[in-house]
């Protein structure tokens, strides 16, 4: 019958997320990237990064009968692994040899990227000098500062997506994000 | 144009936070609309970096997450802790005794040595002398000897 079709489907759509991570396998799969991009370019050292990720994975995967699908599983995951990088930060023994690589790794891993690009000497060398730009200021922005704009442009998360996984509001979301940009901006040699 | 977009606009509009004001300026000025699309290929150029390197370092790390792993992890964990603690029993019952055996070793060298001191006749320094002592009395002793022989054959 067509009018009970209707909140079936709406009944599934609402189920899904929680439906989703029943086969964890498959979440994993699908998530497993995106989460390890994203504590990766926070804490920049890939075997902290993959501890971490399996970390996330792993308490998910303990949780994931809580999971009631309030919010997206990316969604939820991010917030595991916002907690995770978080706690991590807070370990002051790694907190200097992550300041330590934040100068020296991402320049060389700017300059190997760049030269593997098709582009005239001119533009590689703007651009290296960009990125490697970048990628310092991001190293010195606040933990919520960098996490916000780590999640909105290298993750792509929508605003309210950031708000959910971090657990902070739309606004002050905004206000984070906003004072990042303005570090990279002036980072980059441009006026604030 | 006379008058621009200001710096803070920018990362404002960048962050989200974009007004109708700032829409309008940016659909008529092409300066501005230039900077914005300049810090937009930059942020992208970032973007694209860091999934590339996410992606090189993941490619080692292919399916690292087994849903069982945690519980051969902890069954791991359980054998080293209990290899730690037995390890750590032995060696709390080895150290005393090897402290003792040490302890009673030094001890018979010391009553050895506290023997061979009482048993000594006179102190360590004097032993030179008791030597001549002795040897002197000995060539008296066998002179006597010899007077008593000679005594006797008289």
């Amino acid at each position: 019958m067509e009018p009970a079709a209707a909140p079936g489907f709406l009944m599934a759509a609402v189920q899904r997320p929680a439906a989703e991570i029943e086969d964890f396998d498959a979440a994993v799969r699908l998530h497993w990237p995106g989460i390890f991009r994203f504590v990766l370019a926070s804490v920049r050292d890939p075997d902290a990064a993959g501890s971490l990720t399996q970390d996330c994975f792993l308490r998910a995967y303990r949780a994931r009968g809580r999971f009631r699908g309030d919010c997206a599983v990316r969604t939820w995951l991010m917030q595991i692994a916002v907690n995770l990088v978080r706690d991590n930060a807070r370990n002051r023994r790694l907190q200097f040899w992550n300041r330590a690589r934040a100068s020296a790794v991402d320049l060389d891993l700017a300059g190997n990227w760049i030269a593997d690009r098709n582009l005239s000497p001119e533009a590689r060398a703007t651009a290296k000098e960009q990125l490697g730009a970048v990628w310092e200021a991001s190293a010195r922005l606040s933990e919520r500062q960098r996490t916000v704009f780590l999640l909105r442009f290298v993750e792509d998360l929508d605003l309210l997506e950031i708000a959910a996984a971090t657990g902070m509001k739309e606004g002050t979301v905004k206000v984070h994000l906003f004072r990042a940009l303005r570090s990279i901006r002036e980072a980059l040699g441009r006026p604030k | 144009m006379s008058t621009h977009l200001p710096p803070e606009e920018i990362s404002r509009w960048m962050a989200g936070a974009r007004t109708p004001e700032a829409e309008r300026h940016l659909g008529e000025c092409a300066e501005c609309a230039a900077e914005v699309e300049r810090f937009a290929a930059t942020l992208a150029l970032f973007r694209a970096s860091a999934w590339e390197w996410s992606e090189r370092q993941e490619s080692t790390r292919a399916g690292a997450f087994n849903a069982a792993a945690p519980v051969r992890k902890r069954f791991g964990v359980r054998v080293a802790g209990w290899a730690a603690v037995a390890a750590a029993v032995l060696l709390a019952a080895a150290v005393p005794m090897y402290r003792n055996a040490k302890t009673r070793q030094a001890d018979t060298r010391l009553l050895e040595q506290v023997d061979a001191g009482v048993s000594r006749a006179v102190p360590r320094p004097m032993e030179p002398l008791l030597k001549l002592v002795s040897s002197s009395s000995a060539s008296s002793d066998a002179a006597g000897d010899n007077n008593d022989e000679t005594t006797e054959q008289k």
